[in-house]
């Protein structure tokens, strides 16, 4: 949180094998380590990119770093991901139930308060989301990435180097993905308001 | 519909779904400069990851420890010491004194002398499910009713003091209790099995559904 290069050292430590076995061997040192590491980059990942409000978002974090210290033994070293990757993705799970477990809590008040109008506009939304979610699915993995990306603000240059493109081509195929989400929506009846 | 909306359709779609996080997008998260923490946010962390810390060294403890025949005073006090916390630790957490705790780990306080809320801040901490609690209370009540109000009482000896050395011998009551009490009745007496339930409405009431079974 000071010094960036150090920062990134420090990262890049946390990643290494010989840090991962202390970890395993519950080092005390090392939990605090990893723990101080990554629970202020958590926080601001999951209240800038992931919607949680700043007041819930340290308690998301330290959930991850809870879950993921407890099923460290079923991380390894050198599989498809980074250690620090592995957390992120922990968070990002406790962010999705997040979402699910406050929605649910909102339609549950929705049901109890509202008059029988106003239910159907969150209801109809949702029906958006989840036909979007099957959309998304149906097309390219490149695609999607590209399409979450850059709803994320990363920049198609950032796109490009990631997926090993140039920033037009992101571009170009950021473009046509939207395209054929308008194109399979005028589709659906559901989803006329959408277009 | 503008491509923007449709974009933050997109961003809001993708909080809900299941996708996966690349390793060059976390290195993109964790290289970007991170605004300054707002003061007294370190101190919260430091505090926080000292509760981590015991939270874990409590579960490698409960997957050490049996507790079929323990009393529930003996048993918290067993899987503390495998954590190799010390009472004040866990006086701490209940935001309660270090004698409250003595008391319930001795057996002076029983389940039902403590509130649902308490005890189910131990069962919290302690990460007991409700059967497993159960047990444990039917051998205190047990192993309460043996010991009557006898206390031990024990002199110093080999280089340790009388409270220490009183502590041990207490144990070691216990265990006989213990055993004594295993020849009896095994069925849940009324006034715990009130207690279990009271305690499991208060973990319902705290959202814990995950400590029920």
């Amino acid at each position: 949180m000071k010094d960036d290069s150090c920062e990134r050292a420090s990262f890049n430590e946390l990643n290494s094998a010989e840090f991962l076995a202390e970890l395993k061997a519950n080092s005390s040192r090392e939990q605090a380590r990893f723990v101080n590491g990554l629970a202020y980059p958590l926080e601001c990942y999951l209240t800038n990119k992931m919607g949680i409000p700043p007041a819930d978002a340290e308690d998301v974090a330290f959930e991850a770093l809870e879950r993921a210290l407890t099923s460290i033994e079923s991380f390894h070293y050198g599989g498809p991901a980074k250690l620090t990757t592995w957390v992120f993705r922990v968070a990002r799970n406790r962010a999705v139930d997040y979402h699910r477990a406050k929605k649910r809590e909102r339609e549950r008040l929705n049901s109890l308060t509202c008059p029988p109008i106003a239910r159907t506009n969150p209801k109809i939304r949702n029906e958006q989301l989840s036909w979007l979610v099957e959309c998304l699915n149906g097309l390219d993995p490149k695609d999607i990435q590209i399409l979450r990306w850059h709803a994320e603000q990363y920049t198609f240059a950032e796109i490009g180097e990631w997926l090993k493109m140039t920033e037009g081509n992101a571009r170009i195929r950021h473009k046509r993905a939207l395209d054929r989400i308008r194109e399979l929506a005028r589709g659906e009846r559901s989803l006329e308001n959408l277009l | 519909m503008k491509d923007d909306d449709i974009i933050d359709l997109i961003r809001l779609a993708t909080l809900e779904a299941e996708f996966e996080l690349c390793d060059q997008e976390v290195d993109a998260i964790l290289a970007r400069p991170l605004p300054q923490p707002p003061t007294g946010k370190l101190e919260r962390y430091k505090l926080r990851l000292v509760r981590l810390q015991q939270d874990l060294a409590i579960r490698k403890a409960l997957g050490l420890t049996k507790h079929e025949n323990r009393t529930i005073g003996r048993y918290l006090e067993f899987v503390r010491e495998q954590a190799c916390l010390s009472r004040g630790d866990i006086a701490e957490r209940l935001g309660k004194n270090v004698d409250f705790v003595q008391k319930v780990e001795t057996g002076d306080w029983d389940l039902h002398e403590l509130t649902p809320q308490e005890t189910a801040d131990f069962v919290e901490l302690f990460q007991i499910n409700i059967p497993c609690l159960a047990n444990l209370a039917k051998n205190s009540y047990g192993a309460n009713v043996v010991k009557s109000t006898f206390r031990v009482a024990a002199r110093s000896h080999g280089g340790k003091q009388v409270d220490v050395r009183a502590e041990d011998v207490d144990k070691a009551l216990d265990a006989f209790v213990r055993k004594m009490h295993l020849s009896r009745t095994q069925e849940l007496p009324a006034l715990v099995a009130l207690c279990i339930e009271k305690v499991r409405s208060e973990l319902i009431k705290r959202g814990r559904k995950d400590l029920l079974e």
